[in-house]
């Protein structure tokens, strides 16, 4: 009976178990649980190195279309200058002399047929017009092949099924999408399309009118009403403002049926990890003091934002989305809930600074007394470490080949600044490595970080180079928002 | 960090969010598949939280917090994969994981569960859970001890007196408070 008793137990379904979830956890040895994060990480890593060339090959494909379609100037102008254009707000700061235009939204959203459709940061820039429309539903069901993420049949059936257009200048129009993005679900053998997402830029002569949006397939149009925004506000006009360390932090909430919605922008020249995709797929700011995982709580991560209440209470956080320059977030709470006080604990941002290193190659270990110093804090590199080791594989010709090359440990520690702004990571790159990647490295349980490397063994030193230094930008912010800026 | 969070950060860096996943649940991981494989050495056990670890990189973006959290989803993961370690182990004959999960849930089996839980909620408030927590979740009994304020042999009493009702209930008897 008991062999049966336990065989039933291990039927046992997510929803089943559910009130018996235990509410606290069990810990392991640290020891047992570093051995299996290790042997994880592992895997992980096995499997990416299978997929990377595959995804080199989709990421080469989609830089060349990109440039192809938007060309290589205004991709470089956005770089290099900060847009401060808002579209929540329907605000600006222009510092040259560019023309914006602001969206008076007459229809922003509908759900026809169990599919809720939204009009989202729609604006304009001296003649293109930036829109965003996305989706939501059972959109549509694909097989695993016409899911794979290198295959274009998703966006093919997506688009014959919801192909859109735009009405304007009296005319309709189609338009092609200039990004887009599904999210999906994964139904055994089968993925449903949950979200669609598509981005459109256009160029139009006369911007100031109406555009009405249709979808194949639906009834209901978006619209909305572009006009020409000739006031030059400043964002700390927006809401409640702060501004310490040349970095300006503003922000203003909405009641809404749904619960608070609240936006924020940060202002500064520097790159932050907030709003920079770039950097927001690679590098996970942390908390203030908290240099490895292992030293983050989960009190300290959400100490790092939260928004309080009239009695102090923190409000519950229930989704969120981007905007230029910010975030907005919806919250549970109402009017009753105000004045409200947005905290946001120290920023993490990106230097630009570029450094090179050279690093001699040992035959098995060397001590180092090489320094770089940037602007936040030095990195000190103290010993290398070198195995060499066999590598097996095919050449291109599909020949069995064997080569000896060395397998690199470089020691190193950071030291930040006194001051605001203090260094706690930077990304590093061997060249001529046969197995690197942009990777955040975490210190060790000594303090010390340590990168791998595989080198050609015959090489005598190996240039390091140092990028893209991350540090804390050492001061919390607080909002006040005494009241709502609207109530629906 | 609540779950949304997490899975936040593993779309976007899915190896700093899997050290996350790893740091919060390895302890509810291990529990699970080793009251699974007792029998068998510590590093089979670890093993298998790994591959449970592994599997769920592979899998959590099937995760629905609507209906759902990662807790479950990692404690129903490791359950399934310690069986089929198990079944692999004993030299039984195996499924691979994603078939095992996948394949169809005949009507009997849905029926033997709701007999199961309904003998199982028929203990009562905090036994239920306590049996749970020994027999799926594998929780020590002095864990179990400290978690609800009783003395170790509280729980085992209890333990042993719940495992009877439900066999009972579940061989067709009548079971009566005693």
């Amino acid at each position: 009976m008991k062999d049966n008793w336990e065989e039933m137990l291990d039927q046992l379904e997510e929803k089943e178990l559910t009130e018996y979830l235990p509410e606290t956890l069990p810990e392991v040895d640290e020891v047992t649980k570093k051995r299996i994060e290790k042997q994880t990480l592992k895997k992980m890593k096995k499997e990416q190195k299978h997929f990377s060339r595959k995804q080199i090959a989709v990421a080469v494909i989609c830089l060349v279309a990109v440039l192809g379609v938007v060309g290589r100037e205004p991709i470089q102008a956005a770089f290099e200058r900060l847009f401060h254009y808002l579209p929540g707000a329907g605000m600006y700061v222009d510092e040259e002399e560019n023309v914006y235009y602001e969206a008076e939204i007459i229809t922003g959203e509908f759900t026809e047929n169990d599919i809720h459709v939204r009009l989202k940061n729609v604006y304009a820039e001296n003649h293109a017009v930036h829109m965003e429309v996305e989706m939501t539903g059972n959109l549509v069901e694909l097989t695993r092949e016409e899911y794979e993420n290198d295959s274009p049949d998703k966006y093919d059936k997506l688009e014959e099924m919801y192909a859109l257009t735009m009405e304007y200048d009296g005319k309709e129009h189609e338009i092609s999408t200039a990004s887009r993005g599904v999210l999906a679900e994964d139904e055994n053998d089968t993925y449903m399309i949950m979200r669609y997402r598509r981005d459109y830029q256009r160029y139009v002569k006369n911007v100031e009118q109406t555009y009405t949006v249709r979808i194949v397939g639906l009834e209901n149009t978006l619209s909305f009403r572009l006009t020409s925004n000739t006031g030059k506000e400043q964002p700390e006009n927006i809401g409640a403002s702060q501004t310490q360390n040349d970095i300006t932090i503003t922000a203003k909430a909405d009641v809404a049926e749904q619960g608070i919605w609240l936006e924020y922008y940060i202002l500064t020249d520097e790159r932050l990890t907030d709003f920079d995709d770039y950097f927001a797929y690679r590098l996970t700011p942390l908390p203030y003091g908290c240099k490895t995982f292992d030293s983050i709580t989960q009190e300290k991560f959400q100490d790092m934002l939260y928004v309080t209440n009239k009695d102090g209470e923190r409000l519950r956080y229930r989704g969120q989305e981007a905007v230029e320059n910010g975030r907005r977030m919806l919250l549970e709470g109402t009017a009753e809930d105000f004045p409200i006080t947005f905290h946001r604990a120290s920023l993490t941002g990106v230097g630009r600074e570029r450094e090179s290193v050279e690093i001699p190659m040992p035959e098995s270990i060397r001590s180092l007394d090489q320094t770089v110093a940037f602007p936040y804090g030095t990195v000190t590199f103290e010993k290398v470490k070198a195995e060499k080791i066999e590598l097996s594989g095919q050449n291109a010709a599909g020949e069995e080949i064997v080569a000896e090359v060395k397998d690199l440990e470089i020691t190193y520690t950071i030291t930040p600044n006194e001051g605001k702004r203090q260094l706690y990571g930077v990304f590093m790159e061997a060249k001529g490595s046969l197995d690197g990647y942009p990777q955040q490295i975490f210190p060790d349980e000594d303090g010390k970080y340590r990168i791998h490397a595989l080198v050609g063994s015959n090489n005598e030193t190996v240039t390091l180079e140092l990028y893209d230094p991350y540090y804390w930008i050492v001061d919390d912010y607080d909002l006040v928002l005494e009241k709502p800026e609207s109530v629906k | 960090m609540d779950d949304r969070e997490l899975l936040q950060i593993l779309q976007k860096n899915p190896e700093n969010g899997m050290r996350l996943v790893m740091k919060e649940y390895t302890g509810l991981c291990y529990y699970i598949v080793k009251q699974k494989l007792a029998d068998f050495s510590a590093e089979e056990i670890e093993e298998c939280v790994s591959d449970v670890f592994l599997a769920f990189y592979h899998q959590y973006t099937a995760i629905d917090l609507e209906r759902g959290s990662i807790k479950g989803f990692l404690a129903v993961l490791s359950r399934r994969k310690a069986v089929d370690r198990w079944r692999k182990l004993a030299g039984k004959e195996t499924l691979p994981l994603q078939e095992e999960i996948t394949a169809a849930d005949t009507l009997e089996q849905q029926e033997d569960r709701q007999i199961l839980l309904d003998a199982v909620r028929a203990l009562g408030d905090p036994d239920g859970k306590i049996l749970l927590l020994k027999y799926y979740f594998g929780y020590p009994s002095k864990m179990i001890a400290e978690v609800y304020g009783l003395q170790e042999n509280t729980v085992n009493q209890k333990i042993r007196r719940s495992l009877a009702k439900v066999k009972a209930i579940l061989e067709g008897g009548v079971c009566y408070e005693g």
